[in-house]
């Protein structure tokens, strides 16, 4: 057996566990850590896929970042005796969404078997990349030169993120003057 | 990279993103000033319509780098686009004023939103849709927030914000599924890979489905449109108006795009045209009923107005329907969504100018008698009902015709025949305000419309031109005939 097959394998099975316990925990903190699983074992697939600098990104970014982000809300916002429980929920919106989730599964997975080949390979093979000095000029390459305009675009994506959010949370009416809650 | 002839054809956008900073730094001086701000979105609106015009009389058809098209399609939908918000930026700030939300923040957003659905009118990319949809849909989840006092305001930008953060996740999956079924996320490359492909398609069905799914949602066709009446409720009555004119017009523009994503001749995939047809089928027979036997129960006016935008997006998919097997029919959805954005563009400016007793919104008891107190609201806003309602004489008959023409050319029969019913009902619905404001006598506790006189003026202009374009829609109908589809 080919070991980066095993690698897949182990990666792969903690992923979908790592997922699975992100909906079924109790608590909203052990959620957000199962979640930290699932990120790992995504940096480790696209390690075993050749790339390296965006495994590394996976890490720093979702790992580091987002997910200091979701446990600072989930303190903010403070921690309730009581927590959401699977059990709560009736037996019949349970049954119909994991049946439907089973079927749109069926779909996918019989779509995807299906298909002979998957063509989608990129213009960048493993050979092209060395003879670009590695992964982070390819990436350049990519992300600067063919997608400059995808790139300015989501500058102005993130400014409207960033515009919405303090329209929205500006803590007083600066129209009239007055404070609001 | 981009050279200098590419930096002229994307003119438009480069101003655009020019007046959002410029927007910004204005705003930012003085927060209480909102006159800069609101005159250089002006500016910038004028800007961008006089470059799309150029670029349209360029008559050039040419996609950069595969990215972005720009074609008559697209420079005659940007045109209409920054118009639309135009008219609503000039009209809508005594409204903003009256509900104490008249801050520069709202330009700002607004000219986002712009930038956002003229990028997505003219992205042939699946990742430049993808960016494109959110930077549009970001600024609009805000937008309709903007009354943060309101509880309902709030609900319904949540509502708004969590089912489009999920869709917008349904359409990446689509988008991987297809780009690993054809190999690229181009539209022109995947047009080519189905020219050529034989064999199983079921992988690229499922993504083309899922990615479907998303634009349907934004256009809120039926199962997809349960945020539709809550979103319309709860913004500001301006932010309606933006929504129901340039999102669905920038949604359904996608929505023709992604439709016509792959070669129906080809041999692979005619028992999928079949069943993609099926879907529009299904999707645009709910929409017309939904909208139109739910619409007659409302009380309110805006929910009666959301019911009506989900009833239209019925029609506008029996018009994308007709275009399946004769894509040269494709001028009948453009005409519909022109006709229907002027209408919903005067009658929600005229809402906006509504003074309500109580702070609920506006409930159809609030129009009760207003012939005796104002005639020219009356005849105005009785335009606009009667024109969704598809009257002869005013734009929306002619727009509902053509749709009509192209099914029935493509022998949809008997969808024809339910949407004809479903036009009957849904004109009960129309009928009901233009009778309460006729036929009752005045109530003291309905509504005031006083808006100021460049406002009439405006709304006045729009009433007209549904009249016009009713009675002379040859014009229009040749402009959208020269919107042609290209691979």
């Amino acid at each position: 057996m080919d070991w980066s097959f095993l690698a897949f394998v182990i990666f792969a099975t903690i992923a979908i566990l790592g997922s699975l316990m992100v909906i079924l925990q109790k608590t909203p903190v052990s959620s957000a850590f199962s979640l930290v699983l699932v990120f790992f074992s995504f940096a480790g697939l696209y390690a075993l896929l050749g790339a390296h600098f965006i495994a590394a990104l996976q890490i720093l970014v979702y790992t580091g970042a987002i997910m200091v982000l979701f446990v600072f809300v989930i303190m903010l916002l403070g921690q309730d005796e009581k927590t959401t429980d699977i059990k709560d929920t009736s037996l019949l919106f349970k049954g119909v969404t994991t049946l439907g989730a089973i079927g749109l599964l069926s779909v996918f997975l019989r779509a995807v078997m299906g298909s002979k080949e998957i063509v989608a390979k990129g213009q960048y093979s493993e050979e092209k990349i060395k003879e670009l000095g590695g992964n982070l000029q390819a990436i350049s390459e990519v992300l600067f030169k063919d997608y400059v305009f995808h790139f300015e675009l989501v500058s102005f994506l993130i400014l409207g993120a960033i515009v919405a959010t303090v329209a929205l949370a500006k803590r007083k009416n600066t129209y009239s003057g007055e404070y609001h809650e | 990279m981009f050279d200098s002839s590419t930096i002229t054809l994307i003119f438009p956008w480069i101003i655009l993103g020019f007046g959002i900073m410029a927007t910004m730094l204005a705003s930012s001086v003085r927060i209480e000033t909102r006159l800069p701000a609101k005159l250089l979105t002006i500016f910038t609106l004028v800007l961008v319509m006089i470059t799309s015009a150029k670029l349209f009389n360029l008559d050039t058809t040419i996609t950069i780098n595969g990215f972005i098209e720009v074609s008559h399609l697209s420079c005659m939908t940007l045109f209409f686009i920054s118009a639309i918000s135009l008219i609503f930026v000039v009209g809508s700030g005594g409204y903003l004023e009256k509900e104490k939300l008249h801050i520069s923040d709202f330009y700002n957003l607004v000219l986002l939103m712009v930038l956002g659905a003229s990028v997505l009118v003219s992205a042939k990319d699946l990742f430049v849709m993808f960016i494109a949809l959110e930077v549009m849909s970001l600024p609009a989840y805000a937008l309709v927030g903007f009354r943060r006092n309101d509880s309902r305001s709030n609900e319904a930008a949540l509502k708004y914000f969590i089912l489009g953060g999920a869709l917008g996740a349904v359409y990446l999956l689509g988008a991987s599924f297809i780009f690993g079924a054809s190999g690229s996320t181009q539209l022109s490359q995947i047009f080519e890979w189905s020219k050529i492909h034989n064999g199983d398609v079921l992988l690229f069905l499922v993504g083309h489905i899922l990615v479907l799914f998303a634009f349907l949602f934004k256009a809120a066709a039926a199962p997809f449109h349960f945020w539709k009446p809550d979103v319309y409720e709860g913004s500001p009555v301006a932010v309606t108006g933006l929504m129901a004119t340039v999102i669905t017009t920038a949604a359904f523009v996608v929505l023709v795009r992604l439709f016509h994503m792959v070669d129906f001749q080809s041999q692979s995939f005619v028992p999928y045209l079949e069943s993609l047809k099926q879907l529009i089928r299904v999707v645009a027979v709910l929409s017309l009923v939904v909208g139109s036997t739910i619409m007659i129960l409302q009380k309110n006016l805006k929910r009666l107005l959301a019911y009506s935008a989900i009833n239209h997006t019925g029609y506008i998919l029996l018009g994308l329907l007709g275009t399946m097997s004769k894509p040269e029919q494709i001028y009948s959805v453009w005409f519909y969504l022109a006709g229907y954005a002027v209408i919903s563009c005067g009658l929600f400016l005229l809402l906006s100018q509504s003074e309500t007793r109580n702070d609920q919104g506006l409930e159809l008891v609030d129009l009760t008698g207003l012939m005796k107190r104002n005639p020219l609201v009356t005849a105005l806003a009785s335009i606009f009902f009667l024109s969704m309602a598809g009257m002869p004489f005013t734009v929306g008959f002619f727009t509902k015709y053509t749709v009509f023409m192209s099914s029935i050319a493509s022998g949809e029969v008997v969808f024809v025949i339910i949407a004809a019913i479903c036009t009957v009902i849904g004109a009960y619905g129309y009928l009901r305000p233009v009778a309460l404001m006729v036929m009752r006598d005045p109530d003291p506790t309905a509504a005031e419309f006083n808006g100021t006189k460049s406002n009439q003026a405006l709304i006045i202009m729009l009433a007209v031109l549904c009249l016009v374009l009713g009675v002379f829609p040859q014009a229009l109908i040749q402009l959208t005939k020269g919107m042609e589809l290209i691979p």
